[in-house]
């Protein structure tokens, strides 16, 4: 992490929120009637917990993150976040798309500026103090064409933190990175969640990432949360170990019941 | 390269120098587009002069006389001014009717169903065609190449801004709308700086555009302008004349676009990875 980290930090808050998700039910319109994504979907999510969606392609874990994202609205049930004695909070949400979605046309730190047009409160060291958090110091004023593909997923990182958010919502964010860089990066998410505090919750298809990152692990499909798994290793967590090697196989075969 | 190269081959220095030289006149697209000028006028003056077809053919040298001759009589400034007057008012007019139907075509299903098929239209019309039904309508007159230049000039800008609206990301929208971004902002930040390029090519093709198509309408219907004086050389059958306004004509095309389009593109869009020129003429 970067040296002015510790810094950086004290000027985020350490508010986060949970949420509660109640019978969540998502159909889309077809030429035919209607399509059930899923149907009756609750789940909680504790204040401060990194919680991972897993599940196959099509099986809603994007459409869940969406309508907690407020991108899409659900067919019927309900989204609340919460404080930590479960009362409904106004909570602001930070968001980590699977593509940074960077407008080419602003730099690193005019791209931060944009998600903030309405807070008058807004000033440049808002996006330097996240730009530092995430490694990109040297880089504030660099377009995104001249940065890495992992680099441009930090700024969109840095971005969701800048709006000091109480939830983290990450879909698949190093999905569309090489190995490598994937690996790095979920290294600096893991002790930027340690850090930071916030509530997390990360949609992913990649299991070991899961297990890697996570508190708890959700399992979705056949349009239900079939198995929840909580992950019982400290921070950071050494990936090459047996005791974690054993329960991420636990982890495969429980995948694999469905 | 080159010093890997000298390297490897054992080149001497002189011969590495000479592959530097080369090296760098193949990487430069305006020096390359200089010597192959150069290249072709030194072959026609060599046919020229072999043939003994000097006057025939109006070579290179006679065609320069000529242009000098022009230059220091001083009446390319009225006509190229009278040109460039028609061309800019064309060109303006077709920037604001070809961005307008565009933005419109490009944003709503309405206005895409109501115009789409005269864009079609227009992008087919034969410029000939158009520069003589106008100079039937408006006759020998100031606006005839002025009218004909909008005709031909928007519907390749609305096409362009068409097209730039569609291939917006969906995903700049999702994050505007996740953080919350008012519609002003998204039009101005996202919609429009996405566009920009296109309407920037797009403004630079049309004004190539109007240029011909001004200079074809006062070859038809005007009294003055480098067509006209292209077209009163034409019809005296000096075809020195000819060459030597034409010359001129596409001496200005080119400094516009090395000297402004490309420059004002350098700035404008640094942040592109393959931001470069290209010529439109």
């Amino acid at each position: 992490m970067n040296k002015n980290n510790q810094n950086t930090i004290k000027n985020q808050s350490q508010e986060s929120a949970g949420i509660k998700v109640d019978s969540l039910t998502k159909k889309y319109k077809t030429e035919e009637g209607s399509e059930t994504v899923f149907e009756n979907l609750s789940f909680n999510i504790d204040s401060g917990d990194f919680v991972t969606l897993i599940g196959r392609s099509g099986s809603g874990k994007s459409t869940t993150l969406n309508i907690i994202s407020q991108i899409l609205e659900p067919t019927s049930g309900t989204v609340e976040f919460v404080d930590a004695e479960g009362k409904k909070k106004e909570t602001t949400l930070g968001h980590v798309f699977q593509e940074p979605h960077l407008l080419p046309w602003k730099t690193a730190r005019e791209n931060i500026e944009f998600v903030h047009k309405n807070n008058p409160n807004y000033s440049d060291e808002i996006a330097e103090n996240v730009l530092d958090m995430v490694g990109l110091a040297d880089h504030y004023d660099k377009y995104p064409s001249k940065l890495s593909g992992g680099q441009n997923q930090r700024v969109g990182i840095a971005r969701a933190l800048s709006v000091d958010p109480d939830v983290l919502l990450m879909d698949e964010p190093f999905s569309s990175l090489d190995e490598i860089t994937a690996e790095e990066m979920r290294g600096e998410m893991g002790r930027l969640h340690m850090d930071l505090g916030k509530t997390v919750f990360f949609v992913t298809h990649d299991l070991a990432e899961a297990v890697q990152l996570s508190d708890r692990i959700l399992m979705l499909g056949d349009g239900h949360i079939y198995d929840d798994i909580k992950v019982p290793f400290d921070r950071p967590r050494n990936m090459g170990s047996d005791e974690i090697g054993e329960f991420n196989a636990e982890v495969v075969r429980r995948f694999n019941d469905l | 390269m080159v010093e890997n190269l000298g390297k490897f081959l054992k080149i001497r220095d002189w011969e590495k120098k000479l592959l530097e030289i080369m090296s760098n006149i193949t990487n430069n697209r305006f020096v390359l587009f200089v010597l192959s000028i150069v290249i072709l006028l030194l072959i026609w003056e060599s046919i020229g002069r072999v043939l003994d077809l000097v006057h025939l053919i109006s070579s290179p040298f006679i065609v320069g006389q000529e242009i000098v001759r022009i230059l220091y009589s001083l009446t390319w400034i009225e006509h190229l001014l009278a040109t460039f007057g028609r061309v800019t008012v064309a060109f303006f007019v077709s920037i604001f009717v070809g961005s307008l139907i565009g933005l419109l075509v490009g944003l709503t299903d309405f206005w895409e169903n109501a115009l789409g098929s005269y864009i079609t239209i227009g992008l087919s019309l034969p410029d000939l065609f158009v520069v003589v039904v106008v100079a039937m309508w408006f006759g020998v007159s100031t606006m005839t190449p002025i009218i004909a230049g909008v005709i031909i000039g928007f519907p390749f800008l609305a096409t362009s801004l068409h097209g730039a609206i569609e291939d917006i990301e969906v995903g700049y929208y999702e994050m505007a709308f996740a953080y919350n971004i008012d519609k002003y902002h998204i039009a101005k930040d996202i919609v429009l700086q996405a566009v920009l390029p296109e309407m920037f090519s797009g403004a630079r093709y049309t004004f190539a555009l109007c240029w011909k198509i001004i200079t074809l309408g006062e070859i038809i219907a005007a009294q003055n302008g480098l067509g006209h004086m292209i077209d009163s050389n034409l019809r005296s059958l000096n075809l020195t004349g000819v060459i030597a306004w034409v010359a001129i004509f596409t001496a200005v095309m080119l400094i516009i676009e090395y000297g402004i389009f490309q420059q004002a593109e350098k700035r404008l869009f640094n942040w592109r990875e393959d931001s470069k020129g290209v010529i439109t003429v």
